[in-house]
């Protein structure tokens, strides 16, 4: 799947889950999700798929080139939600074209957490960080941090808009 | 995480909903956090680039690859999914008492090489 494709669809998937949210909220279902990260090992007891998704494209891949690989920086694959910011930080900029607002490391909008699937190895490369600014300006999609410290996440993370889809 | 610490997972989170329809605990009325039944499943962290190289070893000893060393490609020749960042804590399942115990994605990888030589038609 192009990344660009990629990110729509956990967006899409994101909107899905606030769906299903408010139906919780709002009385209408009880829901239980459970959002698994990284599967791996093998499924011995599932008769059709004993396979995973990723681990078996990373072999495959590198069977197929003859070159083991891994994408961009390969560095910070797995990075903590504190390096999403300066992600958000620079589209909100090209989208704007106004100096990012003041906002401290530790300000991530609970939603953030659902973001699991942004496409680049590195949040800390320039390079990759203006392309995702530039994609989310491209296709009008820009993702809105939630301006709160980590005490008040705990008490607001049900409540809230995150995304701002009007540009 | 491994596969069948996920399974324990769904089994605790289905033997949960099961129990409260049953018991009466949890009816459709209008509940203050809907994340509280919203259960991630993490156990560990690993870096593509660590598995990509752990990958390069293994195939390398097979004779697949030419190298026993992974590079890096630009990330549309991969699938997102492998160049992407993710970290969370599986606060509310481990809270529920999920114990996942099964080997680490590093130790298991080998065996998960071998099944995908295997599916794929490498070896019999």
């Amino acid at each position: 799947m192009p990344w660009q494709l990629a990110i729509f669809r956990h967006v899409y998937l994101i909107f899905i889950l606030f769906r299903i949210f408010e139906a919780s909220t709002k009385g209408h279902s009880i829901n239980y999700i459970i959002a698994p990260s990284t599967i791996y090992g093998v499924g011995t007891e599932n008769p059709v798929h004993k396979l995973s998704a990723q681990i078996p494209h990373l072999i495959r891949l590198a069977i197929q080139r003859k070159q083991a690989v891994y994408g961009g920086e390969g560095m910070f694959s797995h990075c903590d939600l504190r390096c999403i910011p300066p992600v958000t930080q620079r589209a909100a900029r090209v989208r704007t074209e106004t100096p990012p607002a003041t906002q401290k490391l530790d300000d991530v909008g609970v939603l953030m957490t659902f973001f699991f699937g942004l496409p680049f190895s590195s949040p800390y490369s320039p390079r990759v960080v203006d392309t995702m600014a530039y994609q989310q300006k491209k296709k009008t999609l820009i993702i809105i941090l939630r301006n709160e410290s980590m005490e008040q996440r705990a008490h607001t993370r049900s409540r809230g808009t995150l995304f701002d889809r009007s540009g | 995480m491994h596969i069948h610490d996920l399974a324990g997972l769904y089994l605790i989170v289905l033997d949960k909903a099961l129990v409260e329809r049953a018991t009466g605990t949890f009816t459709a009325t209008a509940v203050s956090d809907p994340y509280e039944r919203f259960y991630w499943g993490s156990v560990a962290t690993h870096q593509w680039g660590n598995v990509a190289q752990d990958i390069a070893k293994i195939l390398y000893k097979k004779g697949l690859v030419d190298s026993d060393k992974a590079i890096s490609v630009p990330v549309n020749e991969v699938s997102s999914s492998v160049a992407s960042n993710s970290r969370t804590v599986a606060n509310r399942g481990f809270k529920e008492g999920w114990k996942p115990y099964h080997p680490s994605l590093e130790n298991t990888l080998e065996e998960d090489v071998n099944s995908v030589l295997e599916e794929d038609g490498f070896t019999k």
